[in-house]
């Protein structure tokens, strides 16, 4: 009766063996969620960076202090690309060495002359 | 006991299941993390995509006359991601002259529509010829706006205190300087044979503008007291007998007080002068002058066709019907100078110099008074078959006129209202784009700058009252207008420095001077639109208009006609507001 009331060894073993697998099955995966959100982080930054020197630059075309402007081509004279980009480093899984990373952006800006 | 053993496994299993369903839920939400990350660049590049479009359909329609058609289903890429494309700018519903440009941007799962408002700004009216627009500057240089909307300059204007008039033709005006002397006169005197001193005003010459395609040059029309010319008389001396009669002479000269032209006609003010010669009796020791020479003077409207070349008499009050008798003076009409002329088809009218109320209407034997406005006239002119008057106080007695009060409000037609922008700023706490109103919304409100110039340049006299500042082509009236505008506060929106409450409040207005044309449905105000009005801010009393580096004298406007040296029209597209 006393041998009725508890669990087997091998009972034990397999619910052990269910809730390894579970539990570090859940821990990787936890440790590369970690790892992916702190990589999204480190790269948002330099994204909204590159938007706000794109804003930046536009601001400076409009007021005629932008440098080294490209025309657009295939219209007009007067219609120019204005470019923005942002650059950061990032470690990598299996490389000692970080890698060099970019963000590059551009838009059109039309400068008019006084009075239009 | 079995039951009890199973439970183990059970929960076991029940923990397992849930720890994979957590998993799940992380991942999701590390999905969701990533999808943001990668959304929120994608918007980005889809933005610039979006702004790309706008910018490129606004340099087309600036540029190309065929914009409809280049930008008919218009599509592009950015080099480094985002696609665009383009809606055919469409009106927008109850502005006939603003057109909504809608760009859409695409990059990945990201999608973003711009919208732009943009005013267009014709020189003409769709079925007008575009006219030729003439100004002064500051400095009394010409300047031109030809239908290709350019400003230039001419060089010096021939009389920078004269009017400068034109209607459905060529520019006229007068010329600074005295014109030819009057005609010499010998006739008998108390102190003899001699050269008769006359008593005359200085004389003006009218000159008209030959535009062509690259030249321009003034052209001085022949004056109606040059010998020879078809108004001029005169009977030399004659002794019939015992009888000596002097010389008669007859001459027209122009005043340069005021002008008005219509087509290839220009009217101008002259004065109708007379001598009638000395009557005396031939003794043989001499003459005995019975009756000494008498000069004759009085108001008159001379009209010169440039297509015959010859001046003719609209409004005389003097008959000359012999030249050696006395002429027959009109009486019963007022005799005094004219200020301001306006031509209703050929009906000349006139203010009367000194009493600008009142409005004559010119006859051929002189001129009678129309009617006697109430309020102080500034100018007379001739728009859509009718006569306006140009007042800046009071009520005219059924007279129409321009002005703040009536029908040809130019702020009736404006966009009042412009809507406030909302943009995103970048917030170095956050690290973060944060959509907040950049602009608020403005209220403009615009007058007639006529009235106030006007005003002033009256009191000056000298032979221009300054009213000249409407030019009128077809149905297309053309003049100065004061802008103010105001920002409007609203109560539930927090305003980014410096547009502070107390800002709007106190000095959030600026006045701007621009030129403007009514259509006979709407004002239009350009060049530039309304988009450039809060960039150029003048003084309050400013008279100078800022037009690129040309500063414009708001005195005297005119629209001629010059068709065969007209560069192609143009329209013009000025943002108003990005939404």
């Amino acid at each position: 009766m006393r041998r009725a009331s508890g669990f087997s060894l091998a009972e034990v073993l397999l619910a052990t063996l269910f809730l390894c697998i579970a539990l570090f099955g859940y821990l990787a995966l936890h440790q590369r969620l970690i790892y992916s959100n702190w990589k999204i982080e480190q790269r948002q930054a330099p994204r909204e960076e590159a938007r706000s020197a794109l804003v930046q630059r536009l601001a400076q075309a409009r007021r005629g202090e932008a440098a080294g402007l490209e025309p657009v081509q295939g219209v007009a004279h007067g219609l120019w690309r204005v470019r923005a980009f942002t650059t950061w480093t990032e470690t990598v899984k299996g490389r000692s060495e970080p890698v060099e990373k970019s963000v590059h952006m551009d838009t059109f800006i039309g400068v008019r002359r006084p009075g239009w | 006991m079995r039951r009890a053993r199973g439970n183990i496994l059970v929960m076991a299993l029940f923990v397992s299941v849930f720890l994979y369903f957590l998993s799940v839920a992380l991942v999701a939400q590390n999905r969701q993390d990533v999808l943001l990350s990668v959304t929120r660049e994608h918007r980005a590049r889809a933005d610039a995509a979006a702004r790309a479009g706008l910018e490129l359909a606004l340099h087309v329609m600036r540029t190309d006359a065929a914009w409809p058609q280049r930008l008919e289903g218009a599509h592009g890429e950015l080099e480094t991601g985002g696609a665009w494309s383009l809606q055919p700018p469409a009106p927008v519903p109850g502005h006939p002259n603003l057109l909504e440009i809608r760009s859409e941007g695409v990059s990945g799962i990201a999608r973003v529509t711009r919208r732009r408002i943009v005013e267009e700004v014709a020189l003409a009216s769709p079925d007008c010829p575009g006219p030729h627009l003439f100004a002064l500057t500051g400095e009394g240089e010409l300047a031109m706006l030809a239908p290709d909307f350019r400003w230039s300059r001419l060089g010096p204007a021939p009389d920078p205190e004269s009017w400068l008039v034109a209607s459905g033709g060529p520019l006229f005006s007068h010329v600074d300087g005295p014109a030819d002397a009057p005609p010499r006169i010998f006739d008998l005197t108390p102190r003899g044979m001699e050269e008769v001193p006359l008593v005359v005003q200085p004389s003006q010459t009218v000159a008209w503008l030959d535009l062509g395609p690259e030249t321009a040059s003034w052209k001085e029309i022949p004056a109606p007291d040059q010998v020879g010319g078809n108004l001029f008389r005169r009977v030399d001396s004659e002794i019939e007998g015992t009888r000596y009669q002097g010389p008669g002479v007859e001459w027209y000269t122009l005043t340069g007080r005021a002008l008005v032209a219509q087509g290839t006609v220009v009217v101008s003010h002259a004065r109708h002068e007379f001598y009638r010669g000395a009557r005396a009796t031939v003794t043989a020791t001499g003459y005995v002058l019975d009756e000494p020479g008498r000069h004759f003077s009085s108001s008159a409207l001379l009209a010169h066709d440039l297509a015959t070349g010859d001046w003719s008499v609209l409004v005389d009050l003097m008959r000359v019907s012999d030249l050696q008798a006395d002429p027959e003076i009109h009486a019963g009409s007022p005799s005094a100078d004219v200020d301001t002329l306006g031509l209703v088809g050929s009906q000349p009218y006139a203010l009367e110099a000194g009493n600008p109320r009142a409005v004559l209407r010119g006859m051929s034997s002189g001129w009678t008074l129309d009617r006697q406005s109430s309020g102080l006239s500034r100018g007379l002119y001739a728009y859509a078959g009718r006569l306006r008057m140009h007042t800046s106080e009071g009520s005219s007695d059924g007279m129409p006129r321009i002005s703040l009060s009536e029908g040809l409000d130019p702020g009736r037609d404006l966009v009042m209202d412009r809507p406030g922008v909302r943009g995103a700023l970048w917030d170095a706490s956050t690290r973060s784009f944060q959509e907040r109103d950049l602009l608020p919304p403005k209220r403009l409100r615009a007058n007639l700058l006529g009235d106030l110039t006007c005003t002033e340049a009256f009191q000056g006299g000298g032979g221009n009252d300054g009213a000249n500042c409407v030019a009128i082509q077809g149905r297309d009236l053309y003049t100065f207008v004061r802008l103010r505008t105001e920002y409007l506060a609203e109560p539930d929106v927090e305003y980014l420095p410096p547009w502070t409450e107390e800002f709007l409040k106190d000095s959030a207005r600026t006045e701007t001077v621009a030129l403007a044309r009514f259509d006979g449905q709407r004002w239009q105000v350009w060049p530039g639109g309304l988009a450039e009005f809060s960039a150029l801010p003048t003084p309050p009393h400013s008279t100078l208009v800022e037009v690129g580096d040309l500063e414009l004298s708001p005195r005297s406007l005119a629209a001629a006609s010059y068709p065969e040296g007209t560069s192609p029209a143009r329209k013009r597209y000025a943002p108003v507001v990005d939404l």
